[in-house]
Parts: structure tokens; sequence; C-alpha cells
């Protein structure tokens, strides 16, 4: 079966052609919930009214551009709708970030501790290295989709790599020893 | 700078290139049950509109029976015209009169056929016993009358021996002077001799009684009109009823910080008593007074109360309301100081409701009656409290800033009514209420609405 044609089953509610687009990119679409979300839990919650959202609106669909960008995009809304409106306490002054250099990249990091890195930064900074660094966004857009402003973008986002490196530093240092 | 940022972004945007997840099978098996819901959802949506509809039943339903003679000012201007324009009281006098009228002409009649019968006693009696006897007959027919007192005053002193009949002088006289002054005003109304046939005259007499009748039986319906009428049509209900709250999104109302945490309505109750006056059968209005406790419940909740005052001078003190795990990944990881409780928050509310509801018969000639019941009803806010119920106990936090002192809701219910006796009942009412404005603010997800069974005794009178 075509993806068109399942896309035409969905839109017209068949649990069955549902079923299988969710099979078909549930994988690539948790895994986006994954970087947006602080947890694994958080992220299904995201999954399941990201899909609930796209099988509501398969319908808008004009099958202009790609089908997998346009559930993409209903994904990505989904965790910044839900993570924006709970950022209400700015944590840190952002200016006057020291940049903390990751000594040797050359040692082999786990995806899944680069995972845990990014699930573990604040709601705010995580969305934005997440938009600008792995989906390619630029400031004024991430700035739009966040509703701040492009300063507070770049701000949030140079936080963000601070704090990453500072990891990844941290936990190359641990492979080094324990290999030592 | 911007080098070195290329480097840590390279690792990640690598990393995560093809990134790809596996979320647990329970994922697909939530949408499933959320698309099914989702159908269903219409529901309160549907009975929310037809709360709003019942209450523009209502009010439209009111104004119409309060109407003052809708029927009557209908006809007074469609069959207007200036022949008729007389008023309906005088008319009916005038018949009234006529009526009166033809009765005393009987009357004269009759005193007139007494005359004439005397006559020819006075004349007969001494020749012809057996004459007298008929005439007498006649006469006993005619006393047999109820209608026709001064006739039978007339009349009675004829005892069965026509000797007795003249032995008073003062009551021969009487009958004379009466007989005279009746002859006088029945001649000047009907040129009429007094030889018309007895038979003539009976005939009429008993026309004048028929009539008589018809008119007792008329005013003997109308009674029975007003008797039906006055059936037990006021209704008195004290009412209790669990309150079942739906509180979804219940924690959006207690602001940002905890709004995307999970919150679940309570049950609670509601208690009052309602007044009703029935229309017609089919339909009736009521209003009443109740007490509605609501009350829902916010998890994973973190309490800072203020702590400033233990605090030195130079740290901040960290208070308020947040999310079990902002707190846990945000704020106690640092290196601030927090006096804080947690546990889950439970805000109540409680409102005085005044109900105005119709309520339309659907089932309700037998013992069992059903019936719908739609309206509106104000909700006044009487109490207003947020309580952390911690594994120390609870506590009172305050109140909430953002509701409304006054606030609305649509009802709609489903009737089901067991009749005890004439004047006493068994209802139990299933009802959907959904609360409009209870919550300033617009940026709220939370519409809350309720569910109650309410049952009482409904007392007729």
């Amino acid at each position: 079966m075509g993806l068109k044609k399942l896309i035409k089953a969905c839109v017209d509610g068949d649990i069955k052609s549902q079923r299988n687009l969710y099979e078909l990119f549930s994988p690539k679409l948790f895994g986006l919930c994954m970087k947006y979300s602080r947890n694994k839990v958080e992220a299904e919650d995201n999954l399941q009214d990201a899909f609930l959202c796209i099988l509501e609106k398969v319908g808008q669909f004009k099958h202009k551009g790609s089908f997998e960008g346009w559930m993409k995009r209903i994904c990505i809304n989904t965790c910044l709708a839900k993570y924006r409106k709970q950022q209400l306490f700015t944590l840190v002054n952002e200016e006057n970030i020291e940049d903390n250099r990751v000594e040797d990249y050359e040692e082999t990091v786990s995806l899944q501790f680069l995972l845990g890195c990014i699930q573990d930064l604040p709601n705010r900074y995580r969305l934005v290295f997440n938009l600008y660094v792995l989906d390619g966004y630029a400031h004024k857009e991430v700035a739009d989709m966040l509703g701040i402003t492009e300063g507070t973008s770049k701000s949030n986002l140079a936080r963000a790599r601070a704090i990453l490196k500072t990891k990844v530093e941290a936990y190359q240092k641990q492979i080094r020893e324990v290999g030592q | 700078m911007s080098d070195q940022n290329k480097h840590i972004d390279r690792i990640f945007q690598e990393g995560f290139k093809h990134f790809e997840a596996q979320p647990s099978n329970a994922v697909w098996d939530k949408i499933q049950g959320q698309l099914q819901t989702k159908k269903k959802r219409i529901f309160p949506f549907w009975l929310k509109s037809a709360g709003i509809a019942a209450s523009l039943l209502l009010a439209f339903g009111l104004g119409y029976f309060l109407q003052p003679n809708q029927t009557n000012q209908q006809n007074s201007f469609t069959n207007f015209n200036i022949a008729d324009a007389k008023f309906s009281i005088p008319t009916n006098f005038s018949t009234n009169f006529e009526k009166a009228n033809q009765l005393l002409n009987s009357i004269i009649d009759e005193t007139n056929t007494l005359n004439t019968t005397i006559t020819s006693f006075n004349s007969e009696i001494a020749s012809n016993s057996s004459s007298t006897e008929a005439n007498y007959n006649e006469n006993k027919t005619t006393k047999n009358e109820p209608l026709q007192n001064e006739e039978i005053a007339s009349i009675e002193p004829i005892p069965s021996s026509p000797d007795a009949v003249f032995s008073t002088e003062e009551e021969n006289q009487f009958s004379k002077n009466l007989a005279d002054i009746l002859q006088t005003s029945f001649l000047s109304n009907f040129n009429l001799s007094g030889n018309t046939s007895e038979e003539n005259k009976l005939a009429s007499l008993e026309n004048q009684i028929e009539e008589k009748r018809q008119f007792d039986e008329l005013l003997e319906q109308n009674e029975v009109v007003q008797t039906t009428e006055s059936l037990d049509r006021w209704f008195l209900k004290p009412v209790l009823s669990p309150i079942f709250n739906a509180g979804n999104n219940a924690s959006s109302a207690l602001g940002a910080e905890v709004a995307s945490n999970s919150s679940s309505g309570d049950v609670s109750f509601s208690y009052g008593m309602q007044v009703g006056y029935k229309l017609n059968k089919k339909w009736s209005i009521r209003a009443g007074i109740n007490q509605v406790n609501t009350s829902y419940t916010t998890e994973d909740v973190i309490y800072a109360p203020a702590a400033s005052a233990f605090m030195p001078a130079n740290e901040t003190s960290i208070y308020g309301l947040f999310s079990q795990d902002y707190y846990e990944n945000d704020i106690s990881t640092g290196d601030n100081r927090i006096f804080s409780e947690e546990g889950s928050l439970n805000q109540q509310m409680n409102f005085v409701e005044i109900p105005l509801e119709v309520e339309y018969a659907l089932l309700g000639d037998s013992k069992f009656g059903v019936s719908l019941t739609g309206g509106a009803s104000t909700l006044f806010l009487t109490q207003n409290a947020l309580v952390m119920n911690t594994s120390d106990g609870g506590i009172n936090i305050g109140e909430a800033q953002n509701i409304n002192q006054t606030s609305f809701s649509t009802n709609i219910g489903l009737g089901i009514n067991y009749r005890i006796s004439k004047k006493l009942q068994f209802n139990v009412e299933p009802a959907f209420k959904y609360q409009i404005n209870t919550f300033r603010g617009s940026n709220l997800n939370f519409n809350p609405y309720f569910f109650g069974v309410y049952s009482g005794l409904q007392f007729q009178f």
C-alpha cells in the first residue's frame, strides 16, 4: 500500500491503517520526542499526544512536502507546547558564560549518555539546543516558536552547550580513568 | 569559540543523525483508547448545549405562560367590530334579565291560570265535584315544581276539600292582590287574555323548568372544571446527591507551575431543597437552593512556604508551589535552601447553587415516571480553599485568587419517579452540570463540570 493510500485510509478513520501508520513512523517520531522530553515517560506521553494530533489533522495534509516532515513538525510542536509553558523560572544569568572546551573528541561517547545529557537540560535550553543544533532551525525561527527573542535563543543555546560540554568532558575523563 | 561550538554540536548531530527509539507497546493502546473516547467526548458538549437550550426554553416558556389573558386579547382584536363593541358582562346581564322576565311571565301565566281555576271553582263547585277534582290534579302537577315559590304559596292553601280554600278571608285577599299585581304586569308585557288553554301554559312552564335544569347542569360542570384545576400543582423536594467532579485539567487552574501535573476530580456531595410548580401534566418549572461542594486533587506538588525569616540576608528564599519534577530537577539540586512539604494539593470550592429548571414528563401516568430536565444555575462561591495533603496531615495553604464569586452552570438531567402515594413520590435524577465562568483568566484549559445523582422524596400539595 502506498503512503498516499495509507493516508487516505487514515483520513477515513480506518483503525488498521492508523495502526500501520503508527508502526511505520513511531520509531522516528519517538526518537524526536526522546530528544525534546525530559525522560522516557514524558516522551511517551508526548508521542501519544502528537500522534493523536496527527490522526486528527491528517485530513488537512495537502501532500505538499514530505509527510514525515509534517508529522515531525507536529511532534516538535507538541513537545514545545508542553515545555514552553512550564518554564517560568529563569535560572541563571545567561551572559558571561565561560566556554569549557572539550579536550578530546576522539573518545566514543554513547548515544544513551548523550540523550541523557540533553534530557537533563532545563526545558528551554533543551528545546533551543534541539531546534537549532539537531533540527536545523534558525535562531529567528526558534525565537518565534518559543515566544522568546533571538537574543534569548542565542544565550540559551550558549548555556546549553556549556552544560553539555561539561558533562561530556567529565564523562570522557571517567572513561579514560576506567580505561587506564 | 565558534569552532569549539561546532565540535560539541557535531558530537550530538552525528549521534542523533539517524536516531530512532522504540516506544513501549502501551503507547499505541493509549492512543487507541483516546481515539475511542474522543468519539464519546461529544457527549458532554452535547449535554452542555442541551442545558443552554433548556434555559432558553425556560426563559421563553415562562414568558409565554405569564402572558396575561392571551386568548381573550386575541379574540377581542381579531373579532372586533363596532356593532360588537359592548362589554360581555352587560350582555350576560341583559340575557339574565330576559330570563328573569320569562320566569316572571310564566309565574304570571300560572297565577292567571289559578285565577281562572278559582273562578271556575266558584262557578262549578256547587254542581260538579268531579271537574273540581280534575282541576285540582292539574294544579297539583304545577305544585310539584320547586321553582315557583310564589305560586306554591298561592296554591298551598288549596286543600283537598275545596271549601277550605276560601276559609280565611285574608289569604283569599292576599292571593287576589298578588294575582292582580302579577296580572297587571303580565298584561302590560304581553297583551294576553286569560283564556289560553292550560296545556299550553303547562308546556311553557315545562320549557322553563328544562332551561333551569340545563342552567344548573352548566353550573355543575363549571364546578367540576374548577375542582380538576385544583390538583396538586406545587411540589417540594429535599435532595441529596454525590457529586462526581471531572478534573482532568484541574491542575491548570492552580497556575503554570503545576499545570502539567496529573489531577483528578474528587467525589463530593450536594444537598438542598427544590420547589416546583406544575404548569400542566407535562411541564413544570422548579427552583431551589443547593449546597454544592466541589473538590479537585493535583498530584506531586511541592509546597515551599515563604521562609525568608529564617534565611540569612544574603540568600534568597525560594517559595511557592512547584511540580515535583521541576523541584527535583531544577531547584533542589542547586545550592538553594528550601523548607518544603510534598504531597497532593486539594482545591476545594463550595457553592450555594440556585437552579432554575424546566421539567418535561416523558412518561408519567403509571406508578413510574420519566422526565427530562434542563435549565441553568447561578453559583455563589462560599468557600475557597487550597489544602496540601502531606504525610504529616493537611495544611491549609490559602485561597485561589482566580475564582469568580458568581458563576453559572447549564444543567441537564433525566428524572425517574416512583409514586408512593398521591402526595409522595421518590425521585432519582442523574444530572450533568457544566460550569461557566468559574475561573477568571482565559488561558486555562480547565472547564469544570460534574455529574450528580440527585435523589429525594417529592411532596405534592
